[in-house]
C-alpha cells in the first residue's frame, strides 16, 4: 500500500506520545512537559516514515536509485561548503538568538529536489539521509549527528508527501515539506545542543527555521529541479511527464 | 575536515556497522549529560583510541584536533547567555543587560555542551579515519539490510567523487570564457550557487543515467537472490570493541554519580 509510510509515521508518534503519558500518569517522578511531548512526536513521525519506506524504497527503478545517490553525493558536498556560510554567519547568532537560523533551510533541500524529480514513496528519506552520509563521510564538522539530522529531516518532509498521496508537487506542497523538515531539525539540534536554552529563544528558532525551510528548501529547490527540467537533463523522470 | 587514512590498525579491520553502533553509544552517553565532567571523560577516552588504537599519526592527530579546540566554545557561549534559568531555584547570576545573562550554571552547563561537540568531532574522527567508504557502503548493505540498490548508488557515485571536482573546475572556466561576472554580495551569491547547482546536477544526473542503463544490461537486481564478492562478517572482535565501549560509558556515569557531579537533566527524579 503506498501509503504505509504515513501509518507507520502516524503510528509510532502516537505510541511514543501514550508511552510517555501513561509514565507521566503512573510514575511519580516522570513530569509531564508538552516540549518532550511535541519532541517525541516528531521523532516517532521521522522514524515511523523511515521505516514504512523502506519496502518501497526496494521497488525503486535501477536509475532511480542511482540519480538519488548522485544527487545526495553534489548535495551533501554542497552542505558541507554551507557549514561555512554557517560558520561566517556566528556573529548573528550571539546578537539575536534565531537570525542565523533563516540560513538553516538550505540543508533540507536534497528532501525536496529528490521527490519533485523522482516522484516515489521514500524520496525525501532516502536523498536527505544519503546526502547527510555524504555530508559525513567528506568531513562535516558535526560527524555522526548528521545522520540523524538527516533522517529525521528527511522523515519528516516525507510525511508531507506521503499525506499528499505521493501525489501532489507543487510549491505550497514543496514549500511545507521543507518547513516540516525545518521543525525536524530543531528537534534533534533541541535534543543534542539546545535544551538548556529558554523558550523565547526557542520559539524564535522554529518560527525562522520554519520560513527558512519554506524559502531556501522549498522555493529554492523548486526552482534549480525547474531549471534542470528547462536543461532537458530530467527527460527520463516522472516529473517530465508532469507539468505542476 | 577529516579524509579515510589507508594504512593497517585494529580499528580498521573493524566491521564498519559495529563502529559505528559503537560510536553512536558514545554519541548517545555524551547527549544524556549536562555537566562538563562525563563529555570531558568520554573525549579523553576517544582521543586516545583514535590516536594509540587507530595508529593514526600524531600530525595528524593534532591537525584535526584544532577544530576540536576551537568549534565547541561558541555554542558553549550561545548555551550560557540564553540559558534557561527558572530551571535552578538560585541561580548565581553574573552579568544581565537586555536579553543577555550570564549566571554560573549557564557557563556550567555551557561548557558541558561545548564538550558534547568535543565528543561528537573527536567520534567522527575515529570513524572516519579508519573506515574504508567502500567497506562502509558494503556493510551497509549485508549488514544494515540496505537496499541494495541504494548501497550500490552509494559505491558509485563515490567512483564519481574525483569527476565531479574535474566538472566544477569546467564549469568554472567555461564561465570564465564567458565572461559571465561574479556578483557581489548575498544576491550575487545565491546567483552563483544557482549558476554552479544546475550545470553541476545535471552532469550527475546523466552520469547515473548512463550507469543506471549499464547496471541494467547486466541484470542488477534482476535475480531474486544477490552473491557478495567480499563479505562484511561481524566477527568476535566487533563485539568486544562494542561492549568496551558500553562497559567504559557505564563505569564513567558511574562514577560521575558516585562523586555527585552527574547532571541528568532527562532522567526523572535527579
Amino acid at each position: 500500500m503506498k501509503n504505509r509510510a504515513l501509518r507507520y509515521a502516524l503510528l509510532t508518534a502516537a505510541f511514543l506520545v501514550l508511552v510517555y503519558y501513561l509514565a507521566a500518569q503512573f510514575h511519580k517522578e516522570t513530569a509531564w512537559n508538552p516540549i518532550y511531548a511535541g519532541v517525541l512526536a516528531v521523532l516517532g513521525l521521522a522514524a515511523g516514515a523511515a521505516w514504512g519506506s523502506r519496502p518501497a524504497l526496494a521497488r525503486w527503478r535501477t536509475l532511480d536509485a542511482i540519480v538519488a545517490a548522485n544527487l545526495a553525493l553534489v548535495f551533501g558536498l554542497l552542505f558541507v561548503g554551507w557549514s561555512m556560510v554557517w560558520d561566517a554567519a556566528k556573529p548573528l547568532e550571539a546578537l539575536f538568538p534565531g537570525a542565523r537560523d533563516l540560513l538553516y533551510g538550505f540543508w533540507f533541500i536534497a528532501a525536496v529536489i529528490a521527490p519533485y524529480i523522482i516522484r516515489k514513496p521514500g524520496a525525501a528519506i532516502a536523498a536527505e539521509t544519503l546526502a547527510a552520509l555524504a555530508e559525513f563521510l567528506a568531513g562535516g564538522y558535526w560527524g555522526l549527528t548528521l545522520l540523524i539530522s538527516g533522517l529525521v529531516q528527511g522523515g519528516m518532509a516525507e510525511v508531507v508527501f506521503a499525506a499528499t498521496g505521493y501525489k501532489k508537487y507543487d510549491l505550497p506542497t514543496l514549500m511545507l515539506a521543507g518547513a516540516a523538515a525545518g521543525l525536524g531539525s530543531l528537534v534533534v539540534d533541541y535534543m543534542l545542543w539546545y535544551n538548556n536554552l529558554s523558550l523565547g529563544v526557542l520559539a524564535a528558532m522554529l518560527v525562522a527555521r520554519l520560513i527558512s525551510g519554506a524559502v531556501l528548501a522549498g522555493w529554492l529547490g523548486k526552482s534549480i529541479a525547474d531549471g534542470l527540467r528547462r536543461a532537458g537533463a530530467l527527460n527520463a523522470f516522472a516529473m517530465a511527464q508532469d507539468q505542476s | 575536515m577529516f579524509t579515510y587514512l589507508s594504512h593497517a590498525s585494529p580499528l580498521h579491520r573493524l566491521n564498519p556497522t559495529m563502529k559505528l553502533a559503537a560510536m553512536g553509544v558514545v554519541a548517545l552517553a555524551a547527549t544524556a549529560a549536562f555537566d562538563p565532567f562525563i563529555p570531558s571523560l568520554l573525549l579523553l577516552a576517544l582521543w586516545l583510541t583514535a590516536w594509540q588504537v587507530g595508529r593514526i599519526p600524531w600530525r595528524q592527530m593534532w591537525r584535526w584536533s584544532l577544530p576540536l579546540l576551537l568549534l565547541p566554545w561558541p555554542i558553549a557561549l550561545f548555551n550560557a547567555l540564553y540559558a534557561d534559568l527558572s530551571r535552578y531555584p538560585h541561580p548565581h547570576v553574573l552579568w544581565h543587560w537586555g536579553l543577555w545573562t550570564l549566571s554560573t550554571e549557564g557557563l556550567r552547563a555551557g561548557l558541558g555542551v561545548g564538550l558534547r561537540v568535543g565528543v561528537f568531532v573527536a567520534a567522527s574522527l575515529l570513524f572516519v579515519a579508519t573506515t574504508d567508504p567502500t567497506d562502509f557502503a558494503l556493510s551497509l548493505v549485508q549488514n544494515l539490510k540496505v537496499p541494495d540498490r541504494f548501497g550500490y548508488g552509494v559505491l558509485v557515485s563515490y567512483r564519481f567523487l574525483p569527476l565531479l571536482r574535474r566538472e566544477f573546475e569546467i564549469i568554472r572556466l567555461a564561465h570564465r570564457v564567458r565572461g559571465v561576472g561574479e556578483g557581489r554580495g548575498w544576491r550575487g551569491w545565491l546567483e552563483k550557487t544557482r549558476r554552479y547547482a544546475i550545470p553541476l546536477l545535471a552532469a550527475a544526473v546523466r552520469k547515473s543515467e548512463r550507469t543506471a542503463l549499464a547496471m541494467d544490461a547486466k541484470a542488477f537486481g534482476a535475480l531474486p537472490q544477490r552473491t557478495y564478492y567480499r563479505l562484511m562478517r561481524v566477527r568476535r572482535q566487533d563485539w568486544l570493541f562494542l561492549l568496551a565501549w558500553v562497559a567504559y560509558v557505564a563505569a564513567v556515569y558511574a562514577l560521575a554519580w558516585h562523586l555527585g557531579w552527574a547532571n541528568l537533566q532527562w532522567v526523572p527524579g535527579s
